[in-house]
């Protein structure tokens, strides 16, 4: 029982029953699908939720009608990997933080050279190197060549679309 | 009709009418391969540009797009898990996995083969049917229809591995996921909490992005590996390899060919799109295959599969487009704009009066899609570096270019802010053990399913009868519950088998 998962499939179940709740609020012709859909969905999620503190009924459901592969595995992984995947993911938050306030061409060289910079300890010169090269391609191909406006950020007047 | 295609050959050769079907087939594989761009975005950016120009020289640019987006789609599927358009969703499943066990020349080459070769069966198919094409068309009405998305559905049940609850709770998920905006029946709007964003709907771009290539820079973190390939896989993939790739697709030709028949039906109905396509074809793979074991590891026959389909598709789409002037998927929308713009009528007149059209759309998608498949071969070893290249390179340059390809759609910023909201979601998904394949899946087929079932009751005055009463949807829904009985009974009797053998080599050895 890893209480992640169950933390996990806690927030799932409560999504769906919401979902369902709110199926109420409309008219018979549009709830009727998402009705049959959500019901699943709330018995789906109610016995994964039952799975996750019981080993015993989460082996009886492992259904192998293929044996396909799962490439999506995941292990848990060590120190370093937590640390590289907290980095990554604020690093992902950040270049969108930074992207609606000032824009793509302001967020991409910052993000890119603070990513290599403190991700891997790369030389300033090669950090450097590659955002300008990165950026080149950007906007020549988006901008120059397909005629794409990018995001100019809120704070220099971008559009919220 | 003959006289159709040689008057179409004729102009290939004239005022450098090939060079046109060279710009576009380039054109459209730099579209394909960058994410959230695709085939509608090319042909709209390319619309005003033509206004100038002939029509024929027109419709060769505009076809030798088309043929060469998915194709280009393929490539950033299979290097780095993001598809380059949503109809190249389904080749992730095992395309990536092959790179990541270092077979990505094999993949391209599988790849380019089956879209070149499935684009050539798709056309012919259109050629053949093209004197029945009305009689054909006309047969798949909502019922049939709906029954098609049930049989693509039933691959949810399919591809649920591990937990199958978790599979079937992930593919509810989709499908409701797929309800959200205003309904395509009632026009109400729903789960949209009063935003105008949401009044549209979850768009698929911003979706697939998210769950395969956000997701995938999240896990490439978290696992620490150095590259997209694990290196001790002890092969490292080359250029021979690519001819591997190419032959065994002549290995396969039996799922070749049941893609490309996929492909071409799935085309042929307007509205469906090449997702669908994609997916049905490739869970009807997974379910008659005799390595089913293989599918999500790097399945050969899922990448034919997937991509077969994914280029027969065009010929498909092509038989509504000018037989009736109903666009068989959203390119042939634009298509059919151009048409326009150019003073054709599309519809049984053009048959008639400009047979030669016909003929050149067929010439320049079948030129253009061979093109690209030779670039992409010749291109392939190199292409195959890319999976080599460490992930502090790879992490930050996927992720600028999944922002701008995302946002460039549709010029929305919050397209990328549903894009990383999805990306943390389907890391989340994965690692819990839910499965992403399946939510996709339902999210494709979810909307189109609830449209042709409420179709579907309206033309039978709310009588749930009607889908056994019409004759191809009885047949459609027997084909599908076969296909849904068919593996539990192979389980059960090769369950069978296993102890009746050890019985026998027991009794044997006393």
């Amino acid at each position: 029982m890893k209480r992640k998962s169950i933390y996990f499939s806690a927030a799932v179940f409560i999504l769906v029953v919401l979902y369902w709740l709110k199926t109420f609020s409309y008219g018979p012709k549009s709830r009727l699908v998402p009705l049959i859909i959500s019901s699943a969905g709330i018995f789906f999620s109610a016995v994964t939720l039952l799975t996750e503190f019981s080993p015993k009924i989460a082996s009886r459901l492992e259904m192998h009608l293929f044996k396909t592969g799962d490439s999506f595995s995941n292990e848990p992984g060590n120190k370093e990997s937590s640390r590289n995947l907290l980095f990554v993911a604020v690093w992902l938050l950040g270049f969108l933080g930074l992207t609606f306030v000032f824009g793509y061409f302001a967020s991409i060289p910052v993000a890119l050279l603070f990513f290599l910079r403190y991700f891997k300890k790369q030389s300033l010169i090669t950090c450097i190197l590659t955002t300008s090269v990165v950026f080149v391609f950007i906007y020549a191909m988006f901008t120059m060549l397909m005629g794409y406006p990018l995001f100019e950020g809120v704070f220099f007047g971008g559009i919220l679309m | 009709m003959i006289e159709g295609m040689q008057a179409a050959f004729l102009l290939l050769f004239q005022h450098g009418n090939i060079i046109w079907i060279l710009l576009g087939t380039f054109f459209g594989l730099i579209y394909g391969v960058l994410p959230g761009l695709g085939g509608v975005a090319a042909l709209t950016l390319l619309l005003p540009f033509t206004f100038g120009m002939g029509t024929n020289s027109a419709i060769f640019l505009f076809a030798g797009v088309m043929g060469a987006v998915p194709f280009g789609g393929s490539i950033s599927a299979i290097l780095i898990n993001t598809p380059g358009t949503p109809t190249n969703a389904a080749t992730c499943l095992d395309g990536y996995p092959m790179t990541q066990r270092g077979e990505a020349g094999k993949a391209l080459g599988i790849s380019a083969t089956s879209s070149a070769l499935g684009a050539v069966v798709g056309i012919i198919i259109l050629i053949i049917l093209m004197p029945v094409l009305r009689f054909i068309v006309l047969l798949f009405g909502p019922p049939e229809f709906l029954m098609l998305i049930l049989f693509g559905l039933a691959s949810i049940i399919v591809a649920s591995k591990g937990n199958m609850v978790k599979g079937l709770l992930s593919g509810a998920i989709g499908i409701m996921l797929s309800f959200v905006g205003a309904s395509l029946i009632t026009g109400m709007p729903r789960y949209a909490f009063e935003t105008n964003y949401l009044w549209d709907g979850i768009k698929i771009i911003p979706l697939m992005i998210g769950l395969f290539a956000i997701s995938e820079i999240l896990t490439l973190a978290s696992k620490g590996s150095e590259s997209i390939v694990d290196l001790n896989v002890g092969k490292i993939s080359t250029g021979s390899q690519v001819f591997k790739g190419v032959a065994a697709v002549f290995e396969n030709l039996g799922v070749f060919f049941r893609g490309s028949a996929i492909g071409t039906l799935i085309g042929l109905i307007p509205g469906v799109g090449g997702a669908a396509a994609n997916f049905i074809s490739y869970s009807t793979a997974l379910q008659v295959s005799k390595n089913p074991q293989e599918f999500g590891k790097g399945s050969v026959e899922g990448v034919i599969a997937a991509e077969s389909a994914n280029n027969a598709k065009d010929g498909g789409a092509l038989i509504p487009t000018v037989a009736f002037g109903i666009p068989g998927s959203a390119e042939m929308a634009v298509l059919l704009g151009a048409f326009i713009l150019h003073g054709l009528v599309p519809g049984p007149a053009l048959l008639k009066d400009h047979v030669e059209i016909v003929w050149i759309i067929i010439i320049a998608l079948v030129l253009s899609n061979l093109l690209a498949a030779v670039i992409g071969l010749f291109f392939a070893r190199y292409l195959c570096k890319i999976a080599l290249t460490p992930v502090y390179y790879i992490i930050p340059v996927v992720a600028v270019l999944c922002y701008v390809g995302v946002f460039v759609m549709h010029r929305s910023i919050f397209d990328v802010v549903v894009a990383v909201i999805f990306g943390f979601v389907g890391f989340g998904l994965r690692r819990h053990g839910y499965s992403v394949i399946t939510l996709t899946i339902g999210f494709i087929l979810g909307r189109l399913a609830e449209v042709s079932f409420h179709q579907s009751l309206m033309m039978g005055y709310n009588n749930y009868l009607i889908f056994f009463q019409r004759p191809l949807s009885l047949a459609l829904f027997c084909f599908f519950v076969i296909i849904l009985i068919f593996p539990i009974v192979r389980k059960f009797v090769s369950s069978n088998k296993v102890p009746a053998q050890k019985e026998i080599r027991q009794s044997g050895s006393e």
